[in-house]
């Protein structure tokens, strides 16, 4: 009885021994917490660029001053992201912990590499992050990175809600890292990435305020295939790609016809079907979009009025608008840059295996043969709190 | 000895936990076939076959009104030593399988500076323990576990909606169900615990009904491997297939609201389960081996077993060309297919052939 009291009074320390970790420890003070990471490469070199967070603090009780940066930019250089993140840390001081990172910006000279090397660090790191949000910069990432926004309390985070709030209002497609290697893991599919750049300097109409209110801007999609960057879609191509992949949650056209000076429609609700069907030995796909939509502002022309005809006849512009921007997203993606954003390939693996053994090998070949079908379907159901509306809806 | 007694909701509560921790690894779980629309419909597959696999070992129990181990030592004599021999191995191994692949994800996922054999030890020493205070103890654990571990793949699921994606989710193919029946082969290849089930009906409480529980745990197992495949493939798609551990990954993308990056829970729901399933399987050894040795050497088991386990896991860990044979070994058919109801059918025959004389005495296994 003795020995086993004795025993259990034993084990009480020597368990304490085994709560000292199992691995080295590393103080906050120690750590460089990473919230965005560039990548750009030049001269055989990778020149990476991390924006570190760095509280300053108001001098009273706040650690953290929301109108201050609270971020240091630091610079590196190597052969490899590994070499050159290793070395920084030894000349700093710091361990740098990747498990805070919002971003990953790759510059224009990281482009020209296949996406899996320039993001194989961030695919295997332990530290790093799949739901990571990733970047193509127009110029260098660390041009981005360095760019003066003084908004919110970390510009990472900053650019990470711009990107969030583009997403909503349908003007780019957020992209994740997962998403990246989710299509790099599968042949057929190709990746998009949203572009970003600063905001040029417009001295004609830029303030000193205007200047620090839009420092960055989200440019349009980069289309890569097989890993290799291949080109972008613009503005009108960015929303009809969004349209075709069904990442639509609201967005505004505006529309001008022989009704309106102008008529601003939002779109806050939209479904998209994508159905593939053979026609005759030819694989055709028939793309169903059906949207609801609200009258946000309208300016009628003169002796117009707003009724059911011209409410119609709005939608039906929306319609043609729609369909125009999905079939320049088309052509753009899949006939001249040979890439599937779209999922098509997906699709007939999915509605005809048989089919899909004989194109898959030469997939982004055959995608360029097929043809879309729209069906568009735009119900302006909600015309606002202006109550000039002659009609039922 | 009074024999310990759990209910039947516990062993099935058990056996589905036990059954869950292959999701964790995704070499465990992997069939070479990549997840999708073939992996879902070969769960449900599997448990057909894993319910007939049982069936026979339910019928002995039914009119032996014991386990197959038992009815083996009172129908086969030294036969059903050795046939409690060779299940006892069987349990240990598994237990050595599940140490090893906790350590493999402990230092490739969360600490890989971290020396193996810290792992493999604290796993090892715990589940001894658990083994030790026996199987109403491990049950009882197993239920709160099991709350925890529903919980977490509750939030991973909830947490991901925005993720899903029903066109990521690899077709069939023109394989089909051809491929369907390899892939419910091979996760009927990888469930022992259908085999710790049959051999665990002894120690039911009350509540026996053990064809019933066969089906409840078939059931509940499936549907959350179910649940827990869609997640992977409908995540991550073709990407399932490249990744160590799919389900972890999903893990970590789960979000909702300000519970987001909950990697450390994640981790700690799958050590609990490595821990419970290591207990169990440890326990069911030691019983089996108990069975076969004098009963004053039977204090000595469970640290031989322990050792042997403890042993086994850091070899594995050592030289992966051990693992892998392991794994073959453990995940080819004879096993589950031939073990469990070709024995039970042998032992079938042999009662009815043995009936005209009597029956023997039923020996206990202690």
């Amino acid at each position: 009885m003795k020995g086993k009291m004795a025993a259990r009074l034993l084990l009480l320390p020597a368990c304490c021994m085994l709560l000292s970790g199992c691995i080295k420890i590393v103080n906050l003070q120690d750590r460089a917490i990473v919230q965005g990471v560039g990548v750009d490469y030049e001269d055989g070199q990778y020149l990476i660029t991390m924006q570190i967070f760095s509280p300053d603090g108001s001098g009273g009780q706040t650690i953290v001053d929301p109108s201050k940066q609270n971020a240091k930019v630091i610079t590196c250089r190597g052969k490899t992201i590994s070499e050159a993140v290793e070395d920084t840390s030894i000349s700093q001081g710091k361990d740098f912990f990747f498990g805070h990172n919002r971003l990953v910006i790759l510059g224009e000279g990281a482009r020209k590499l296949p996406l899996s090397e320039s993001l194989s660090y961030f695919i295997n790191t332990m530290d790093s992050r799949a739901d990571v949000n990733v970047l193509l910069a127009e110029d260098t990432a660390s041009e981005v990175l360095n760019a003066d926004i003084n908004q919110g309390i970390l510009p990472a985070l900053t650019i990470e809600k711009t990107v969030q709030n583009a997403a909503d209002s349908g003007k780019i497609s957020e992209v994740l890292l997962i998403d990246i290697l989710r299509s790099l893991a599968a042949e057929h599919q190709s990746a998009l990435i949203p572009m970003i750049a600063v905001a040029e300097e417009d001295a004609a109409h830029g303030t000193e305020e205007s200047k620090k209110l839009k420092n960055i801007e989200l440019t349009g999609m980069a289309v890569f295939a097989d890993g290799f960057y291949q080109g972008a879609l613009n503005e009108q191509e960015t929303r009809g790609m969004m349209f075709l992949r069904d990442e639509i949650k609201r967005t505004v056209y505006p529309v001008f016809n022989e009704d309106f000076r102008e008529i601003s429609i939002e779109l806050y609700r939209s479904d998209t079907k994508i159905i593939p069907h053979l026609e005759g030995g030819d694989l055709r796909f028939t793309v169903q979009i059906n949207a609801d939509g609200m009258v946000q502002e309208k300016v009628l022309k003169e002796g117009k009025t707003f009724d059911n005809e011209s409410l119609s006849r709005a939608e039906k512009a929306l319609e043609d608008t729609i369909r125009s921007d999905c079939e320049a997203a088309f052509q753009k993606a899949v006939l001249e840059y040979q890439s599937d954003v779209f999922y098509l390939g997906d699709m007939v693996w999915r509605d005809q295996p048989e089919l899909w053994e004989k194109l898959q090998d030469n997939w982004k070949e055959n995608a360029g043969k097929v043809e879309l079908n729209y069906e568009v379907e735009v119900d302006i159901d909600r015309t606002g709190l202006q109550e000039n509306f002659n009609g039922v809806l | 000895m009074l024999k310990p007694k759990i209910s039947m909701p516990q062993i099935v509560m058990l056996l589905t936990l036990s059954r869950m921790f292959y999701t964790l690894n995704g070499i465990l779980l992997g069939t070479g076939d990549g997840y999708g629309m073939a992996y879902l419909w070969a769960i449900p597959l599997s448990a057909l076959l894993q319910f007939i696999v049982v069936l026979p070992a339910l019928f002995l129990s039914r009119r032996q009104g014991t386990s197959f181990i038992t009815a083996g030592y009172s129908l086969w004599g030294k036969g059903g030593k050795v046939m409690a021999l060779i299940c006892g191995v069987y349990f240990l191994l598994s237990a050595v399988l599940t140490v090893f692949s906790t350590e493999q994800f402990m230092v490739n996922a969360a600490y890989p500076e971290a020396s193996p054999i810290f792992f493999v030890l604290t796993l090892t020493l715990a589940a001894a323990y658990a083994a030790h205070l026996g199987l109403e103890s491990i049950a009882r654990s197993g239920f709160i576990i099991f709350i925890i571990f529903v919980c977490g793949v509750l939030f991973a699921f909830l947490g991901n909606l925005e993720q899903i994606n029903l066109i990521f989710i690899r077709p069939l193919g023109t394989g089909g169900f051809g491929e369907v029946l390899r892939i419910a082969v091979n996760l009927t290849a990888r469930s022992p615990e259908i085999l710790l089930f049959a051999i665990l009906l002894p120690n039911l409480g009350k509540n026996r009904g053990v064809k019933r529980g066969a089906i409840y745990y078939l059931l509940l197992s499936s549907l959350i491997l179910e649940v827990i495949v869609f997640l992977i493939s409908a995540v991550l798609g073709q990407l399932a297939q490249e990744e160590a551990f799919p389900f972890y990954t999903v893990g970590t993308l789960a979000k909702i609201s300000i519970f987001q990056r909950l990697d450390a829970v994640h981790m700690s729901v799958w050590v609990l389960t490595a821990f419970i399933r290591t207990g169990l399987y440890l326990w069911a050894a030691v019983e089996l081996f108990q069975s076969l040795i004098p009963v004053k050497k039977h204090r000595f088991v469970l640290p031989f077993l322990g050792i042997l386990a403890l042993v086994g896991g850091m070899l594995c860990g050592m030289d992966k060309g051990a693992a892998n044979g392991l794994y073959s070994v453990m995940f080819s058919a004879i096993p589950i297919f031939i073990l469990l109801p070709f024995i039970s059918i042998a032992l079938l025959i042999t009662e009815k052939a043995k009936e005209p004389q009597g029956k023997g005495g039923a020996g206990d296994e202690g």
